[in-house]
Order: C-alpha cells, then sequence, then structure tokens
C-alpha cells in the first residue's frame, strides 16, 4: 500500500524530471549547433510542423470555438434578458474566450491532435531505432527531432487562440443578432468596450505555456517509448491525458497568479 | 639496454578497448568485466547466442550506453565519462549499419545519406550529391536516391544502411547482424560488400552476428561472447578448431553443452 502510494507520487516527478532535463540537453545541442556555425535546426522541419500543428488545425479550432461562443452567448443571453441585461454577452464572451477559454479550448485540442501525433511519430521513430541512428550519427535527434516541433506548437498556439477568439466571437455575434436583437456593429462595440488589455494579455502568455507545456510532454513521451507498437499506443494515450491534465492545471495555476496580480 | 619498440601496436594504441566493462539492465548482468581490444584494420566479428549483449556491447561502443563498470576507450581516449560533445566528435568518426537499417522513414534514400554531410560539415550541397551518388555507388544503388526508404526491400535497405554508414569516411564500422534474415545469395553480396569497403576505406569493422557462414567469410578476426564475456577470441582459422565448449557447440550447432 505504502509502495503503491510512493510510486504514484514518484512516477510523475520522474517524468517532470525527465521533461526539465529534456528541455535543458535540446537547448543545449541547439546553443552547441549554432556555436559551430550551424542553423539550430532545418528550416524545413519548422514549417511543415508549423503548418501541421498551425494551419492544419485551424478548422477544427474555428468550427469547435465557433460552436462554443453560439452556445455561450445563447444560454447566458437567456438568463440575462431575464433581467433586461442582454447587452452584457458580447463582454462575457469576449472576455470569457480571450482571458481562458480560448487558449484553454485550443491547448486542449492540440494536445489532442499535434500531441497525438508528434508522440506517436517520434515513438514510431524510437521503436524502429531512428533515433538511435540519428544520435549515433553525432547529430543530436534532440535538436534536430524535438526542438522544431516544441518551437512550432509553442509559436502557433497563440495565434490559433487569436482564430479560436475571433470564431467565438463570430457565433456569439449570430446568436446576439438572431435571438437577442443586438446587430454585429454593436456587438462588437460592446466586446472592444468590455475587453481590457489585460485580459488579451493573460490569454497570450497562456497561450505561449500551454504550448511549451504541450510540445514538451509530446516530445518527451515519444523519445521515451519502449516496447514497439504495443509501446507508441500507450506513450501516446499517456501524452494526450498528460498534456491535457497539464494544460488545465497550468490554466489553474495562472488564473490564481493573475487573480492575484491584478485583483 | 632494451630496443626502442616501433611496431604500428605500440605507436598506435586499440581503436577500440572495452576494460573489465560491466553492465546491467535492472539488476540482470549482461556483461561481466568484459575486456576486449580491436586494432586497427581489422574485422572483427563477435558471435554469440540470440541475447548475449552483443548488440548491447555495439551500443557500449557507439556511447549510446553506458557501462556499470569499466571504460570503454575509442582511439585511446575514453568514451565513458566523456562530454556529450567529445561522444558526438567520436561518434563521428564511426558509422553504425542497424540490423533493421534504422533509416530515416520520412525522408529519401538521397536525404538519408545527406544527412550527416548537412548536419556536421559545411559542405556544399554540390559536393554532397557528389558524396552521396558515390556512396550510392560503391553500393549498386545509385538509381535509388529519390526513392523513399518504404519502397526498398530488405537487401536493398541494408545497402543504403551501408552507404549512410560510410559517408562520413568513418575509421571504424559497426554492424549489427548485417545479414539475418536475408538469403543465402544477398547474405554474400553484404559480406562481400563489408570485406570491399572496408578494406577501400581502410577502416576498422566490428561485425556482430550468430550467422556463422557469413561470420568465418567477413572475419580476420573473431570472439565468442558468452555469459557477459568474451570466452575465445582468436583468427578464424584457430577459432573454427578451438577446443572451448562453447565455440566448439555454437559452431557444430549441438543442442546438449554449457550453451543452454
Amino acid at each position: 500500500m505504502k509502495n503503491d502510494l510512493l510510486e504514484a507520487v514518484a512516477e510523475p516527478v520522474r517524468m517532470i524530471g525527465g521533461i526539465v532535463c529534456m528541455a535543458a540537453d535540446t537547448a543545449r545541442e541547439t546553443l552547441d549547433h549554432i556555436v559551430q556555425g550551424h542553423a539550430p535546426f532545418r528550416a524545413g522541419i519548422f514549417f511543415a510542423q508549423a503548418d501541421r500543428a498551425g494551419v492544419g488545425s485551424v478548422p477544427l479550432v474555428a468550427m469547435i470555438s465557433f460552436f462554443m461562443g453560439l452556445t455561450m452567448a445563447l444560454l447566458t443571453g437567456y438568463q440575462l434578458r431575464k433581467f433586461g441585461t442582454q447587452d452584457l454577452v458580447p463582454g462575457l464572451v469576449g472576455i470569457g474566450f480571450s482571458r481562458e477559454l480560448g487558449p484553454l479550448m485550443t491547448g486542449i485540442m492540440l494536445a489532442a491532435r499535434i500531441g497525438a501525433a508528434y508522440t506517436a511519430e517520434l515513438g514510431t521513430m524510437t521503436a524502429s531505432e531512428e533515433v538511435e541512428a540519428i544520435d549515433a550519427m553525432g547529430v543530436g535527434p534532440l535538436r534536430f527531432l524535438a526542438a522544431p516541433r516544441v518551437l512550432a506548437v509553442f509559436l502557433l498556439l497563440p495565434c490559433l487562440s487569436v482564430a479560436s477568439n475571433l470564431a467565438a466571437l463570430a457565433g456569439g455575434a449570430l446568436v446576439c443578432e438572431r435571438q437577442f436583437g443586438i446587430p454585429t456593429r454593436y456587438f462588437i462595440e460592446l466586446v472592444l468596450e468590455n475587453l481590457v488589455i489585460r485580459d488579451i494579455v493573460a490569454g497570450v502568455v497562456k497561450s505561449f505555456l500551454f504550448g511549451l507545456i504541450i510540445g514538451l510532454i509530446s516530445c518527451y513521451k515519444g523519445l521515451a517509448v519502449t516496447g514497439g507498437a504495443a509501446g507508441v499506443g500507450t506513450a501516446t494515450t499517456s501524452s494526450v491525458v498528460t498534456a491535457i491534465t497539464a494544460v488545465i492545471a497550468a490554466d489553474t495555476f495562472m488564473n490564481i497568479l493573475l487573480v492575484a496580480l491584478y485583483e | 639496454m632494451n630496443e626502442p619498440r616501433t611496431s604500428a601496436h605500440a605507436v598506435c594504441p586499440p581503436i577500440i578497448e572495452l576494460r573489465s566493462v560491466s553492465l546491467e539492465f535492472e539488476e540482470k548482468p549482461i556483461l561481466r568485466r568484459l575486456n576486449l581490444r580491436v586494432e586497427r584494420g581489422q574485422r572483427m566479428v563477435i558471435m554469440g547466442q540470440s541475447g548475449a549483449g552483443k548488440s548491447t556491447l555495439l551500443r557500449l561502443i557507439l556511447g549510446v550506453l553506458q557501462p556499470s563498470a569499466g571504460s570503454v576507450l575509442f582511439d585511446g581516449s575514453p568514451l565513458s565519462g566523456a562530454s556529450r560533445r567529445q561522444v558526438n566528435a567520436m561518434r563521428r568518426r564511426m558509422g553504425m549499419v542497424y540490423q533493421s537499417s534504422a533509416l530515416i522513414s520520412s525522408l529519401s534514400v538521397r536525404d538519408n545519406l545527406a544527412l550527416p554531410l548537412e548536419e556536421l560539415t559545411h559542405k556544399h550541397r554540390a559536393e554532397i550529391d557528389r558524396i552521396v551518388e558515390e556512396k550510392l555507388a560503391l553500393v549498386g544503388m545509385e538509381e535509388t536516391g529519390p526513392l523513399m526508404p518504404s519502397e526498398l526491400s530488405g537487401g536493398m535497405r541494408k545497402r543504403v544502411g551501408i552507404a549512410r554508414a560510410m559517408v562520413m569516411e568513418p575509421e571504424l564500422l559497426l554492424f549489427d547482424e548485417p545479414t539475418t534474415g536475408l538469403d543465402p545469395v544477398l547474405a554474400a553480396v553484404i559480406d562481400g560488400l563489408i570485406i570491399r569497403l572496408t578494406e577501400q576505406a581502410h577502416a576498422t569493422s566490428i561485425i556482430v552476428t550468430h550467422e556463422l557462414t557469413s561470420a568465418f567469410r567477413v572475419a580476420t578476426r573473431m570472439a565468442m561472447l558468452f555469459h557477459g564475456r568474451i570466452v575465445e577470441e582468436a583468427v578464424p582459422e584457430r577459432f573454427r578448431a578451438s577446443s572451448n565448449p562453447v565455440v566448439e557447440q555454437f559452431i557444430e550447432g549441438r543442442t546438449e553443452g554449457p550453451i543452454s
């Protein structure tokens, strides 16, 4: 019983330690390579990953955020209309998405879509000795494989958050106009009136953090695969679950921090 | 007064030396105080039953694994305990051919060969292309450059794997079961390539295998790994005539004996 408890605590600690070490080794390999007069990594790999994580995720993020913005406006609007305060709906959708739901939902969607893909891809490469072959050549596998992937999702998640916010606002605007008689132009005015810079900054900071978390966890899980095809499957599931949990935990932590800072 | 020693043996350190190397995986001993010297120019074949630790030995030489005790020296310099940068510098002087070929599945054959040249040297694209074509021609695969690894047969993948191991002009070539799973004719072709390319490049080879025909065909020296130690090491003729019961049983393929 005591051993089970210790193991349950030790496993996440080991994983966090492993991820921190991987991040440090990736940075060191990349800096070493730059010092030797080379590009940090192949631009082609970075752009391919950015295209996959960013452009490829826009339809999914936009569609889900549109429906969520629509639902949020619909549910809150019906309640607020009872008190004649349906004009609060645009601000609620704007603040809710730019500060909280936009980065969070985008993070969860990317953890599922891109995190799983990264882990499965790197896991398959690990299981088939491709990663070891890259290492054996003296080409740092962390710099070559992990760095462009982590950087791509780190830089693209804030952009996708913006797309998520815009799609949610579009959904909210549609409901407000059709159900509550708020014209789109007035909807936009109300959003801009209620939205403050710190909400946008909070959303952007969270997005960068979530991108880093997803990139590091998915690459770590992929590169740590053992046990062939079954191991790849297990690692992919674990990667998605871990990344989503970590994103939600980081969001909570950030909210506590931001409330302490601003309120 | 003693004459100064001038033999090559005295001047050059062995290209690989394992000194009292031990390795455990989850407390299970794999190698036990193993000693091995591989001199320059040799084609050392390491034999042993499946799971004896032959591939592990290659990974120790590559620095992918670290010994629990003892030291691995490459050209007189310790690999175990060296910094990441030093290990990478040594690895650039080695080439490894994997049992599975381990070609990067997302890169074409050309890009697989060009990878170390593009990442580790400052050579121009034209020069890299020339080297890639030259190495592919050495293994008879000059037409395969644009193909993806998934489009190649097992034998073709092995040959591309050998070409990739050669692109950095390594001093030491490591082969992990190079002929396992190939038909006898293709195995002979791969063995011929190992001999020819090693001699042309004046390189040293360490070949891990349990295929007897291939082993005796390519070896200039042979070693038998058993229970984590080298129990016999000799030139092929003496190895074949060895009275060591492990070697005798392995060569004769008997079921009775120390190998269970």
